[in-house]
């Protein structure tokens, strides 16, 4: 089944990008409108209201954010409420549209690369990946393999982090800290392996920089750990009814809103990059129910699964040459919340136009959909269930907007 | 159960500022002075730690280095500070290094560094990121809002002025700055301690 990843603003037109999540095929189109898809608007940055009061409501709209103590980011919600339940809401795109990807353009691949990773720290090993697959022409396995680990050792770090946000929410303090710690030993490992707490200057165009491979070791004692997390975790039944239910996504919202990543595989619908891409051979995990607690399993499982990866490879330094694809060309990778996408034009061998789109400019508003119906203290399970964040829904759609 | 797995990990919280272990070390730095940098960090053939990026492209010996911070203008407090988070543009790296500074490896709780979710009950505004159209009005009224004696500790070398083309002192008055892109949890700590008037080491 086609799915629309992406829209992007390209030379005054639209540039719709279908993706087919079964066989990997990628299908570019140019229109003059947006694609009739309900998630179109919202890929370009659409700021028309999607809500209106009905007439005679009692219901009062409500803005939360930018610099709300709870989000602890920049970004916003509009909600609709009776003082309870959310009768309708919305993400507010454009707080933190930097700009940053303008200075990605016109300068050497390695540069541009720099400049990529600070576009969103936490997915920035996914976002090279993307990219380094987009342009690299005939690569080298040995680097991909490694690439691969690092990938999945950044799912490690912000898997980890959504359970502890979800722990937190729900008041269980000792395992929110547990697992606040075990963020941070994936950290203190990512720093010793690539000199960076988030592998900024890991994936280098036809190299891989590790430092000190034999601190993958460490993950040894990190897997044993979370086994033994996971098993109490799941006892806590007060915390498991706090997220039984919670933001429910049916498999028809998910085919709707053409969502990606954990939310559609906890909706039982299998869109997982890994299943296609060429360094993997990966089934994807999927749980049936669409709620919170569905999400978080499936991170569960697929936290298992990252450590079979990593030790699958032979962690080290590798370096390659590999020469750079003219023209214009799709990299896709799988991060922890959902696929990100770049659409690269290269030409002398520079980047002269870009497109990047992260799950997280999909998932909000299936967020949004899930969400709805449900009551205020729901909330932050709903939201931290998808493990997105506004710098990476923020992102630049190509040209003017 | 949980009350036994905590005993048996024992006490894992950061001996910082006592002294600081090799694990909590910050990303590499340049240990030199570059010929150049395509980021803008060198000027007239000096380095400015602000604005660099860590990113090893230079070509020059790089080393862990915890001092890189600058803070003109310490505040004259001995016990406790109340500090606001202000995120007005990250790539949300900073924004998880600051939130670990609640976890339990660095826990600023025990330095008596507290998090407030208002900016009225804050001494030191923390800001990371570069600054947005959307965020400069909210940056300004967080810092009106603040109660006098205020300062601005500055995080990141984006909010510094490097890759974007705004800084953060370019609309607010700013007492501090710490490098590092993102800067790790003991340099935040160590611009934090300086803030209060208490010396790091």
């Amino acid at each position: 089944m086609k799915v629309l990843s992406a829209v992007f603003r390209k030379n005054g037109k639209f540039l719709s990008v279908w993706l087919d999540y079964e066989t990997g095929r990628a299908e570019l189109e140019y229109t003059d409108k947006l694609p009739d898809r309900k998630i179109a608007p919202a890929l370009i940055s659409d700021t028309s209201p999607y809500i209106t009061i009905p007439p005679g409501s009692n219901a009062v709209p409500l803005t939360f954010g930018p610099a709300a103590g709870g989000l602890g980011q920049a970004g916003a919600f509009e909600i609709l409420t009776y003082g309870e339940r959310i009768v309708s809401i919305r993400p507010v795109y454009g707080y933190k549209r930097r700009g940053i990807e303008e200075r990605l353009l016109n300068r050497p691949i390695e540069e541009s690369v720099v400049v990529l990773e600070r576009a969103t720290g936490n997915f920035s090993l996914a976002y090279t990946y993307a990219l380094l697959k987009a342009i690299e022409e005939n690569p080298d396995e040995e680097v991909w393999e490694v690439r691969k680990a690092l990938l999945e050792i950044e799912r490690l770090y912000n898997h980890f982090n959504a359970i502890h946000k979800l722990a937190g929410a729900a008041s269980q303090k000792v395992a929110t800290m547990h697992f606040h710690a075990l963020e941070e030993d994936v950290l203190r490992l990512l720093s010793r392996l690539t000199g960076h707490r988030y592998g900024f200057s890991a994936n280098r165009p036809g190299e891989v920089r590790i430092l000190e491979p034999k601190a993958v070791e460490r993950l040894g004692k990190i897997r044993e750990e979370f086994r033994s997390l996971r098993e109490e975790l799941l006892e806590s039944k007060i915390f498991i009814d706090r997220l039984h239910n919670t933001c429910r996504l049916s498999r028809e919202d998910i085919i709707e809103l053409d969502a990606v990543g954990i939310a559609a595989r906890g909706s039982g619908i299998a869109r997982d990059v890994r299943s296609f891409d060429r360094y993997y051979s990966y089934k994807p995990v999927t749980c049936e129910e669409g709620d919170a607690l569905a999400r978080m399993m499936v991170r569960l499982e697929e936290i298992e699964r990252s450590f079979e990866i990593i030790d699958s490879v032979d962690v080290k330094a590798v370096r390659s040459d590999p020469s750079v694809k003219e023209g214009l060309n799709l990299g896709v990778a799988e991060a922890a919340h959902g696929d990100v996408l770049t659409l690269v034009e290269v030409k002398d061998g520079r980047i002269s136009w870009i497109g990047l789109r992260g799950a997280s400019r999909v998932n909000y508003i299936a967020f949004s959909r899930g969400i709805t119906g449900n009551i205020f203290t729901d909330f932050p399970f709903g939201l931290e269930s998808f493990g997105l964040n506004f710098a990476d829904a923020d992102l630049w759609q190509g040209g003017v907007e | 159960m949980w009350i036994i797995k905590g005993l048996r990990k024992g006490v894992i919280t950061s001996d910082y500022p006592k002294k600081v272990s090799d694990e909590e070390l910050p990303p590499s730095f340049p240990l030199e002075t570059p010929k150049e940098c395509p980021f803008g960090a060198v000027k007239d053939g000096k380095l400015d730690p602000k604005k660099c990026l860590n990113c090893r492209l230079c070509n020059v010996p790089f080393g862990r280095k915890l001092d890189v911070d600058d803070v003109r203008n310490p505040l004259d407090f001995k016990r406790s500070l109340h500090v606001f988070f202000l995120d007005v543009g990250t790539c949300h790296a900073c924004n998880r290094e600051v939130a670990q500074l609640q976890g339990p490896y660095y826990d600023v709780h025990r330095l008596g560094i507290f998090f407030t979710p208002t900016p009225k009950h804050a001494d030191v505004l923390l800001v990371a990121g570069c600054p947005t159209d959307g965020m400069v009005p909210v940056l300004k009224e967080a810092y009106e809002l603040m109660p006098e004696p205020k300062r601005v500790l500055v995080l990141g070398a984006c909010a510094n002025g490097s890759l974007c083309r705004r800084k953060v002192e370019d609309f607010v008055p700013v007492d501090g700055y710490v490098s590092g892109c993102p800067p790790s949890p003991v340099q935040i700590i160590r611009g934090l301690l300086k803030m209060a008037g208490r010396d790091a080491e």
